[in-house]
């Protein structure tokens, strides 16, 4: 009886056994006999426009063809030393570049070219093995914007404003562009272009619109098409002032000081609104700092205005003219009146030419 | 509870007889089933994967096991008792070298509990042959595993699961042969098989299911069995002391 169950507790003990430990196992093999990748493949990589260094200094755009040589491409990048600028998967493409988001300086472009390793094997196909081909090149880049310049100088020589400017000789530079804006002459935020120099060591200019006032200088540099405008500069020299240097009966001398910037002027006018609006007085010499009036009128007190027209003026300039300055004479006596700048006559010995100093600080803002 | 209710299983088979013998059974067999769907699944995800794969196994002859506690009588039905059967099979397609391997596996296991008569054909013999019958509910349990393993040129391992399930029914004709040895009894039988099972719904969640060209697959356990059983008998007053 105990022999039975002690047989019957081993066969269900053994059932259960067997139940639990006879689930199917697969265990098909269907192992494949491949050599591991070859890592002494090369692929061709060409950049184009070909080139051994790079100097970039504009957006471009860059090409590149790469052989393979059947291995499959799982991704291509291009990058600016650790930045990249390009994705893809073609075989042969087109990127841009634009310098102008990086800094300055050297920098290493590098093509990335991750291709599979041509095994079929496991690996292989789920593209979790791969080879991945580097070419770099050199290259040089400039920044976003050119280098301002600032104005070094500005000073009147032979008679004429003159300035000067820091030089920048930046690669892609392509043009300097002088403004000037007359705070009193001009309407706000419409500056004139002095001039124009495409050449990176022209560093100096002219105006020959000067004369007095307050005006603002700055140097925009233009290169690789974008622009930097310097700071600016501002000047004020007052303008020349119509003075009486004496004056007898019907007579008076009138005198301004001579700009510094003399040699701009084409004409001085000298005008009344007595008895009627016109010019009393007109000279094309540039050295004339005097002048004569007879024949005023008794009794009258005229406003003369002295009125200084330059070679070159800038449009919008009102009237033409340039600067003015204006006084009123007590006349006493009832005569005519003529003038002439070349007329002698006997002047005290301290109505000759005064000498001019001309200085005044230069305000860069 | 559990135990009574089974007390009273065996109880109410074996009671109402006379001249009986319990006999308690452990059998192994080998079942090829014909397992179409899944054939067809297996073969889905193969081509699925996109790789090389082979398929190396795919639902082939496997052991089955089975336990039963039946009574032995004479008459008609000379045996009638209660089994259950552990199947299970499955498929593989594989792929493997220098840098790993892939495994797409399929494992289904298919339980039946049901009832089983006999009837000897020729008696009086220590060797006797016969035929049977089965039915049985029929439960099956499927797991596919997508196990990839990489170890070139990094190790890398991914594995998923899923698991579904089925129900349904299944019932079996053959013949056997079997021979007498005191409390011993040595059986084989051959026979077919015929299975009739629901759809395959992930484990879980019953709102969904295994469907391949807007078909649903199911379990197909139809199929030849052959099995080698030992019955150890006892005598009825045994039991009912």
């Amino acid at each position: 009886m105990n022999r039975s169950f002690t047989f019957l507790k081993f066969i269900i003990a053994a059932g259960f056994l067997l139940f639990t430990s006879c689930e199917y196992k697969p265990d098909g093999e269907n192992f494949k006999d491949i050599t591991k990748p070859d890592e002494s493949k090369v692929i061709q990589v060409q950049l184009l426009p070909y080139d051994t260094t790079y100097v970039i200094w504009s957006p471009v755009m860059l090409s590149y063809i790469i052989n393979t040589f059947g291995l499959s491409i799982y991704n291509i990048r291009v990058l600016i030393d650790d930045l990249t600028i390009y994705e893809g998967i073609k075989s042969e493409d087109s990127f841009y570049f634009n310098p102008g988001s990086f800094e300055e300086g050297q920098k290493t472009l590098s093509l990335a070219v991750t291709t599979g390793t041509g095994t079929g094997s496991l690996s292989d196909l789920l593209q979790y093995e791969g080879m991945i081909f580097i070419k770099r090149w050199q290259i040089l880049t400039y920044g976003c914007c050119p280098d301002q310049v600032k104005i070094t100088r500005i000073l009147a020589e032979d008679g004429i404003l003159k300035m000067e400017w820091e030089i920048n000789d930046q690669p892609g530079f392509q043009k300097y562009r002088i403004y000037v804006h007359y705070t009193e002459l001009d309407q706000p935020d419409y500056p004139h272009i002095v001039a124009e120099f495409t050449d990176p060591l022209h560093n100096w200019c002219y105006d020959s619109a000067y004369i007095g006032g307050v005006a603002k200088y700055w140097v925009e540099v233009v290169a690789r098409n974008q622009y930097a405008g310097g700071p600016i500069t501002e000047i004020n020299y007052p303008f020349p002032k119509l003075e009486v240097l004496w004056q007898a009966g019907d007579s008076a001398l009138l005198y301004w000081d001579r700009t510094p910037f003399y040699n701009v002027v084409s004409r001085y006018e000298i005008s009344t609104s007595i008895p009627y609006s016109h010019t009393v007085f007109s000279s094309s010499d540039k050295n004339d700092t005097t002048c004569i009036l007879r024949g005023l009128i008794n009794g009258t007190s005229p406003e003369l205005t002295l009125s200084i027209r330059t070679e070159k003026s800038y449009p919008g300039f009102f009237g033409y003219a340039n600067t003015t300055s204006s006084l009123t004479l007590n006349i006493e006596k009832k005569t005519s009146y003529i003038s002439s700048s070349e007329e002698k006559w006997d002047f005290p010995t301290f109505i000759g030419k005064r000498k001019l100093d001309f200085s005044f600080n230069v305000i860069n803002h | 509870m559990r135990n009574k209710l089974i007390l009273a299983i065996i109880l109410s088979v074996t009671l109402p007889v006379n001249a009986q013998y319990l006999s308690i059974g452990l059998r192994a067999g080998l079942g090829v089933y014909s397992m179409e769907d899944l054939e067809s699944f297996q073969e889905f995800r193969r081509k699925e994967s996109g790789l090389p794969l082979q398929t190396t196994e795919s639902y082939p002859i496997t052991p089955n096991f089975r336990f039963e506690i039946a009574n032995n009588v004479t008459g008609l039905i000379n045996k009638y008792g209660l089994f259950y059967t552990f199947n299970s099979t499955g498929a593989r397609s594989t792929i493997s070298d220098y840098s790993g391997r892939l495994d797409l596996d399929a494992v289904i296991i298919g339980n039946q509990a049901g009832i089983t008569i006999d009837h000897v054909l020729k008696k009086r013999t220590l060797l006797e042959h016969g035929i049977y019958a089965e039915a049985a509910y029929l439960w099956t349990r499927l797991k596919t595993t997508d196990y990839l393993h990489l170890i070139f040129p990094e190790e890398y391992e991914e594995a998923e699961s899923y698991r579904f399930k089925s129900n349904g029914i299944s019932s079996e004709f053959g013949l056997f042969l079997q021979y007498n040895l005191g409390n011993l009894r040595a059986r084989m039988n051959l026979g077919y098989q015929f299975g009739l099972s629901g759809k395959l719904y992930l484990l879980n969640d019953k709102r969904y299911w295994l469907v391949l060209n807007n078909k649903s697959l199911k379990p197909k356990w139809d199929g030849i069995r052959l099995g080698l059983q030992l019955d150890f008998m006892f005598n009825g007053s045994l039991i009912l002391q």
